[in-house]
């Protein structure tokens, strides 16, 4: 390694971190999404002009908070990059349910890289 | 950034460290029971990243999913999985991973005398060389799953369903974080029968649930859509069973080295 920085734990002498070698994620946002606030028809979109052309990582939990999974309708996450934006689109899986709709937990990451 | 701490990748000029930016970091692992339906607590200041791993080259219809994830106290979280086919007589050996904001579970760092830790303005913890950061194996943060909306009838085969994600590496020693469960019910029209006592018809429905299973085969994440249970509703009344708007589900994955999270 030329330039950078290695870590190691303390101990055990275990390489920890690498700057040649990570791709850290940074939290960039987390919250919970609830059923009701997703339109059946458009879904919840959330953009993040604040990272245009970077790329992001996106995890989402369904259902969260609901214990059982029986019964509820089922969240659907996507990331898409329209004119460079991130853009994350919440919907569900069938707009003609009319079961209760489950409620989510979003945690949206920025990989540090470029798009 | 105009003072303070940032490291980038030299090859790939990527920031991997900086003072000013949250951070996720691993807090240890919990076994899986290998039970049908089986629940796993675990402990986390704030929401937990919940890593899982998935059966390796075991058979065509094990498989796993997390279900669901609830808050069971101050810091105490309950993952719910379903392990397909599990009870066979074979040890999965199946193990969930947890990553928790680095600010939050450790408010004053690991306690490290030498090494390196970073706060930022607010003083919060935003490195710790002691700890191990949340990564990825590979650059798997573009990873899109699709569960197709179509789901199996009685007389589909059983892999008919399935959908396989070619990955940049072995599957072997990964965990994944995926949650999508895709489509969930399908209402499939049974039967009928008269009812002599009332003469009426009686319309049968089956509402068949499903659940989507993960599993690794070589270089290979395979998602299972499997038929989980059925409830049965009768009817005289004709029930309109639009299927129009379901949809595939699109939904996201990560997968991590599971070596650098022992």
């Amino acid at each position: 390694m030329p330039i950078g920085i290695r870590t190691w734990k303390e101990g055990t002498g275990e390489l920890l971190y690498d700057s040649t070698a990570e791709h850290t994620l940074f939290n960039v946002d987390e919250q919970v999404i609830t059923g009701n606030s997703v339109n059946l028809t458009t879904g919840l979109i959330l953009e993040y002009p604040a990272y245009t052309g970077k790329r992001l990582s996106v995890t989402f939990v369904s259902p969260y908070q609901n214990g059982s999974i029986d019964g509820y309708g089922i969240l659907a996450c996507r990331l898409t990059y329209p004119n460079n934006i991130p853009t994350i689109t919440i919907s569900f899986d069938n707009t003609t349910a009319t079961i209760p709709k489950a409620d989510g937990y979003l945690i949206v990451f920025d990989t540090g890289a470029s798009l | 950034m105009t003072i303070g701490f940032r490291c980038r990748n030299i090859n790939t000029n990527v920031v991997t460290v900086d003072e000013n930016l949250k951070t996720y970091v691993y807090l240890g692992k919990y076994p899986i029971p290998d039970d049908r339906y089986t629940s796993v607590d675990i402990d986390c200041v704030g929401f937990p990243l919940i890593y899982f791993s998935i059966p390796y080259n075991v058979n065509a219809r094990v498989g796993i999913a997390m279900t669901g994830l609830e808050s069971i106290g101050v810091n105490k979280w309950r993952a719910f999985f379903s392990l397909k086919e599990a009870g066979n007589g074979t040890n999965l050996n199946l193990w969930l991973r947890v990553f928790g904001r680095l600010d939050l579970n450790y408010p004053n760092g690991s306690g490290i005398k030498y090494g390196i830790l970073l706060r930022n303005l607010n003083g919060q913890v935003t490195f710790d060389s002691n700890l191990r950061m949340h990564k990825l194996a590979g650059n798997t943060y573009s990873t899109e799953l699709t569960l197709l909306a179509d789901c199996p009838t009685g007389n589909d085969p059983a892999d008919k369903y399935d959908t396989n994600y070619a990955m940049p590496f072995n599957m072997a020693n990964k965990s994944i974080c995926a949650n999508a469960r895709g489509v969930v019910y399908w209402l499939e029209y049974w039967g009928s029968y008269v009812d002599w006592e009332t003469g009426r018809t009686i319309d049968q429905y089956q509402k068949r649930a499903f659940q989507s299973y993960y599993s690794g085969y070589d270089t290979t994440i395979r998602i299972s859509r499997e038929y989980e249970v059925a409830t049965y509703i009768e009817t005289i009344f004709p029930i309109v069973n639009d299927l129009s708007n379901m949809h595939d589900v699109k939904s996201r994955i990560a997968v991590i080295d599971n070596t650098k999270f022992p």
